[in-house]
C-alpha cells in the first residue's frame, strides 16, 4: 500500500560515522511515521549524524517536512546534525520555499554533504 | 467358570432356585419394563411373591425333614428366579449408569466389596462354629438327605444368598460403567455376551445340570466354565480409564485397596489366627456364594453370583496391576493432558480477543501452562520504533524478560524461512545475559509471522535446565506462535479499521470546522475585484485564507497552509484565523504581522504553517507582501511581460525557534497596474499530479495565468482551475487547494478593462 521506503546505510568517515537514509517514493502524512521510526532507531543506536539521500524521493508533504524539524533540534543538541542531499528539483523547491536551506544543509550530492559533517553548522542567513 | 474346580452338592438338593434373568445386556427390554413406576411396582410384587414362595417351600422341607421332591424343587427354582430376577432388575435400574465413571465410584466399589468380605467373615464366625475345616463344614446345618436342619440354617441360606447377590449385582452394574467407558460397538457386544453367558450358566446350573447324569454333568459344567472364563477375558482388557486418573487418584486408589485388604486380613487373623490372606478370600467366597448355604438355597443363583465375583476379582486384579504400572508415567501423562487443555483454551480465547495485550497474555500463559516451557515471554515489534518490546511474560517479570534476552538480535538473526531458534545451552549464547538471575538453561525463540510475511514479534520459551526442549515442544510452540500471529494480525487489522473509522469521523468534524473558518463573504471594495475558493482534499488539510479591510482602507489578504491533516490541522487553522483577525489591524507591515504570528502561534514540534500576507492599497495599486515559507505570489500583468512569481525570502512559521525567522524574513512591494492580477494559492495547486505522476508546477501556472489575463477575478480563477483539471485528467488534488485572485481595476476614474470580451467562449468554466 505504501509506496515509500527508507533504506539504511552507514558511512564511516575517518572522524565520524554518518547514518545515511535513502528515501524512496512519497513521504506524506501516512509514510512520515516510517521515517520517524528510522530516526528514532538511529538515535537509540547513538547515531546523531543523519544524512538524507533524496535521489528516490518524488514527493514530500508538509507532514514529511515536519519530521526533519521535529528531530533537528534534538540531534544538534547531541552534537550531530541532519543534512539533506541529492533532492529532485520539485522536492527541493518544497524545501526551499519553506526556507529549509536557512536551517540545515541541503547539498546537491551526498559526498558534499558528507564533507560538511566535518564542519560545524553555520546558518547561511 | 470356576465352578469346575469346586464340586457342588446339587444331587442332594431339594429346593430349586433361579437367578436373575439375563436382562443386563437387554437394555431395551429392561428399560421398557423398569422405567414405568407402575410396572416396577408389579415387578416388585411378583418378586416378593416369588421370594415368599421360595421361603415357604424351604420351610416345608425344614418341617418335613426331607428335601423337596423334584416338581416342588422346580417350582422353588422358578420362585427364586422371579424373586431375585425382579429385585435385580429394579436394583439395576435404581443404581443407574453413567458414561463417565468417577474415581469415587471405584472407591465405593472397593469399599462395598471389602464390607461384604468382612460381613462374610463375621457371618461365618457368628453362625458357623470356628475351627471346623472348610471341607468338613459341608454337612453342617443340614440333614444327611440335604434338607435344612434348623431355622437358623434356613435364615443363613437366605441371608447368604441375598447378600452375595446384592453385592455381585452392585459389582456388575458399577463395573459396567468402567468396562464400557468410551465404548465401542465391539466392547458393548462383548459385555452383552458376558452378561448373557452368566445368565445362561446360572439357568443351566439350576434347571439342567441336576438332571443330567455323569459324566455329562461334569462336561457341561466345565464347558460352561470355559465359555464364561473366555467372556471374562474379553472384558477384562477394557481398562483404559485408568490412564486418565490423575496421579493422586491413582495413588489414593492403591492406598485404599491395600488398606482395605490389610483390614480384612487383620479381622480374619483376629477371628481365625491360623488363616492367611488366601484362606480369607477363599473362606469368605465360600460363605457368601459357594458355601453350602447359598448353594443349597439355589445352585443357579450361586453360580451367577460366583461368576460375577470371579469377573470382579480378575478385573480388580488387572486394574490394580495396571494402576501400579501406570503410576510412574502418570505425571507425564497429566502434563500432556494439561497441555492439550491449555492449548484448547488458548485457541478458544484468541478467537474472541481483539485486544493485543489480552492476546499477548494468553500466548505466554498457554506456552507455560501447556507444559512446553518453565517461563515464556513475548516481544512484539513496535509499529513506530520497529524495535521489539516485551509485552507479556509468564513466570518471570516483564522487565527481567526484556533484559535477559536481546530480542532485537534474535530478530535480526532470523533465517529467511523464519525458522525457530533453539538454544540447548542458552548460557553459552551471547544474546542471552544470565546475570539477572532468571534461570534460562535452554531457550526456544519462535518468530510470529503474519500472513504477509511480516515478523510481528518473537515468542521466547525458556527451561531452567539445558537441553530442556524436545522436538514436540518445539512443534507445540510453533503451533502457538502460528495461531498467535494470526490472531495478532487480526487484532491489528481490527484496530486499524477502528482507527480508520475514528479518523473518518474526526475528518468529518474537521472538514465542517474548516469550512466555517473560511470567510463566507469577501469584503467588497471599489476598484477591487476579488475572488477566492478553497477546496478541501479528501483528507482535510489545513488551508486557510481570509481578507480584511484595515482602518486605513488597505486590504489585508492572507493565504496559509498548516502542516499535517485532520483535527490538529483544523485546530491550527483556527488559531491562525484568530491571530490574523487580532493582529492584522495592529500591524503596519506584512513582515511585522508575520513576526507577530510566528511568536503567537503555539505549534507542536514538527508542525509549522506556511503563510503569505499581502497588504493591498486599492488607491495606488501597490501590494506589499511577506512570505513565511509559502508558495510565491503570482503577479499577472494585464499587458506587457509575462506573469511574475513574487518570492521574498522567509521561513515557515514555527519552523525555527532561534533568530532565523526574523533574520530571513523580507518584505517586497509590487506595483499593480490597472487590470493586473495578483494570484495567491496553496501548494495543492502546483503539487497536484496527473496520472503520469507529473506535477502541475509553476510553469504551467504561469502559462495558464498568462493565457487568461485581462479577465475579471472569477474568470481568471476559473480558468486556472480549468487548466489544472485538464492537466489532472480526473486525478484528485494532492492537498487542499486554495486559490485567491485579486484584480485591480485601476485608480478611481480609470475605466475598467472590458474583460468579458476577452473570454473565449469555449473555455472550460465548470470545475
Amino acid at each position: 500500500m505504501s509506496n515509500f521506503s527508507v533504506g539504511f546505510r552507514t558511512h564511516v568517515a575517518p572522524e565520524r560515522e554518518v547514518r545515511v537514509f535513502d528515501l524512496t517514493g512519497e513521504l506524506d502524512a501516512h509514510t512520515a511515521a516510517e521515517l520517524e521510526a528510522a530516526f528514532q532507531k538511529a538515535l537509540a543506536d547513538g547515531s546523531y549524524n543523519l544524512l538524507i539521500n533524496g535521489t528516490g524521493l518524488v514527493y514530500i508533504s508538509s507532514a514529511g517536512l515536519g519530521v526533519f524539524m521535529a528531530y533537528l533540534e534534538d540531534v544538534r543538541e547531541r552534537g550531530g546534525d541532519i543534512k539533506i542531499a541529492a533532492l529532485q528539483p520539485n522536492v527541493f523547491t518544497v524545501f526551499d520555499l519553506l526556507g529549509f536551506p536557512f536551517l540545515l544543509h541541503i547539498t546537491e550530492t551526498e559526498d558534499e554533504a558528507l564533507e560538511r559533517f566535518a564542519l560545524p553548522y553555520e546558518p547561511e542567513a | 467358570m470356576s465352578s469346575a474346580t469346586q464340586p457342588r452338592h446339587r444331587t442332594v438338593r431339594s429346593g430349586a432356585g433361579m437367578n436373575s434373568p439375563g436382562s443386563f445386556g437387554l437394555d431395551r427390554a429392561l428399560v421398557a419394563v423398569v422405567r414405568r413406576p407402575r410396572r416396577r411396582l408389579v415387578l416388585l410384587l411378583v418378586a416378593g411373591f416369588g421370594l415368599a414362595l421360595a421361603l415357604a417351600l424351604q420351610t416345608t422341607a425344614l418341617l418335613s425333614g426331607r428335601p423337596l421332591p423334584m416338581l416342588l424343587d422346580l417350582l422353588h427354582g422358578l420362585a427364586v428366579l422371579a424373586g431375585f430376577g425382579g429385585v435385580g432388575l429394579v436394583a439395576t435400574h435404581a443404581m443407574g449408569r453413567t458414561s463417565e465413571p468417577r474415581p469415587h465410584t471405584l472407591w465405593a466399589l472397593v469399599l462395598v466389596v471389602a464390607v461384604a468380605f468382612v460381613f462374610g467373615i463375621l457371618l461365618e464366625w457368628m453362625l458357623v462354629p470356628g475351627g471346623i475345616p472348610p471341607d468338613e463344614r459341608a454337612g453342617f446345618g443340614f440333614l444327611k438327605n440335604g434338607a435344612p436342619a434348623s431355622p437358623r440354617t434356613l435364615l443363613l441360606m437366605l441371608v447368604a444368598s441375598l447378600v452375595g447377590f446384592v453385592v455381585a449385582l452392585f459389582v456388575l452394574v458399577r463395573l459396567r460403567d468402567f468396562v464400557l467407558w468410551r465404548r465401542t460397538p465391539l466392547a458393548a457386544r462383548f459385555w452383552r455376551w458376558l452378561v448373557a453367558g452368566l445368565v445362561v450358566n446360572a439357568l443351566a446350573t439350576e434347571f439342567v445340570l441336576p438332571y443330567v447324569a455323569e459324566p455329562w454333568q461334569t462336561y457341561l459344567d466345565t464347558g460352561m466354565g470355559i465359555v464364561v472364563a473366555a467372556l471374562i477375558g474379553l472384558n477384562v482388557v477394557r481398562l483404559s480409564w485408568i490412564v486418565y486418573l490423575t496421579f493422586r487418584e491413582k495413588l489414593f486408589t492403591l492406598i485404599t485397596v491395600l488398606a482395605l485388604v490389610a483390614v480384612i486380613v487383620a479381622i480374619n487373623v483376629k477371628i481365625a489366627p491360623s488363616a492367611d490372606a488366601a484362606d480369607t478370600v477363599q473362606r469368605t467366597f465360600n460363605t457368601l456364594v459357594s458355601g453350602p448355604f447359598a448353594e443349597r438355597f439355589s445352585p443357579g443363583l450361586a453360580a451367577f453370583t460366583k461368576g460375577i465375583l470371579a469377573f470382579g476379582m480378575i478385573y480388580g486384579l488387572a486394574a490394580f496391576l495396571l494402576l501400579v504400572f501406570h503410576l510412574p508415567t502418570s505425571t507425564d501423562f497429566e502434563r500432556r493432558e494439561g497441555g492439550r487443555m491449555a492449548f484448547t483454551e488458548f485457541s478458544r480465547l484468541i478467537g474472541q480477543a481483539f485486544n493485543t495485550q489480552q492476546l499477548a497474555d494468553a500466548i505466554v500463559e498457554a506456552s507455560v501452562k501447556g507444559g512446553v516451557a518453565d517461563r515464556a515471554w513475548l516481544a512484539l515489534v513496535d509499529e513506530t520504533t520497529l524495535a521489539p518490546v516485551v509485552v507479556a511474560a509468564e513466570n518471570v517479570p516483564v522487565e527481567d524478560a526484556a533484559k535477559v534476552v536481546d530480542a532485537s538480535a534474535f530478530l535480526a538473526d532470523l533465517s529467511p524461512e523464519r525458522l525457530p531458534v533453539q538454544l540447548d545451552e542458552a548460557l553459552a549464547d551471547l544474546r542471552v545475559r544470565h546475570r539477572l538471575g532468571v534461570p534460562v538453561g535452554s531457550l526456544l525463540a519462535v518468530p510470529l509471522v503474519a500472513r504477509e510475511g511480516d515478523v510481528l514479534g518473537m515468542l521466547f520459551a525458556a527451561r531452567t535446565e539445558p537441553f530442556g526442549f524436545a522436538s514436540d515442544d518445539r512443534k507445540a510452540l510453533q503451533g502457538v506462535a502460528a495461531q498467535a500471529a494470526l490472531a495478532l494480525d487480526h487484532a491489528r487489522l481490527f484496530k486499524s479499521r477502528v482507527e480508520k473509522e475514528r479518523l473518518e469521523r474526526e475528518l468529518d468534524i474537521a472538514r465542517s470546522v474548516q469550512q466555517r473558518l473560511l470567510p463566507q463573504q469577501l469584503p467588497q471594495l471599489p476598484r477591487v475585484d476579488l475572488y477566492a475558493s478553497s477546496v478541501p482534499a479528501l483528507e482535510v488539510g489545513g488551508d486557510y485564507y481570509d481578507a480584511l479591510v484595515l482602518d486605513d482602507g488597505r486590504l489585508g489578504l492572507i493565504v496559509a497552509d498548516v502542516s499535517g491533516k485532520g483535527t490538529s490541522a483544523a485546530f491550527y487553522m483556527a488559531e491562525m484565523k484568530g491571530v490574523f483577525r487580532a493582529v492584522a489591524r495592529d500591524t503596519a507591515s506584512p513582515s511585522a504581522f508575520l513576526r507577530r504570528a510566528h511568536r503567537a502561534l503555539t505549534l507542536a514540534p514538527g508542525t509549522f504553517v506556511s503563510a503569505l500576507y499581502a497588504l493591498f492599497d486599492p488607491e495606488s495599486g501597490t501590494v506589499t507582501l511577506a512570505r513565511a515559507g509559502h508558495c510565491p505570489a503570482l503577479h499577472v500583468h494585464e499587458a506587457g511581460g509575462p506573469p511574475v512569481l513574487v518570492r521574498p525570502s522567509g521561513l515557515g512559521l514555527g519552523l525555527d525557534h532561534g533568530g532565523a525567522f526574523d533574520r530571513v524574513l523580507r518584505e517586497t512591494t509590487v506595483a499593480l497596474g490597472p487590470g493586473d492580477a495578483l494570484v495567491l494559492y496553496t501548494d495543492g495547486l502546483v503539487e497536484s499530479r496527473n496520472p503520469e505522476g507529473e506535477e502541475y508546477g509553476y510553469e504551467r501556472l504561469v502559462e495558464a495565468a498568462s493565457c487568461h489575463r485581462c479577465q475579471d477575478a472569477s474568470r481568471l480563477h476559473r480558468a486556472i482551475l480549468g487548466d489544472l483539471h485538464d492537466f489532472l485528467r480526473g486525478e484528485p488534488y494532492a492537498d487542499d487547494l486554495t486559490l485567491l485572485v485579486l484584480v485591480w481595476l485601476g485608480p478611481v476614474g480609470h475605466n475598467a478593462p472590458p474583460s468579458a470580451t476577452f473570454v473565449p467562449s469555449d473555455l472550460p468554466l465548470t470545475l
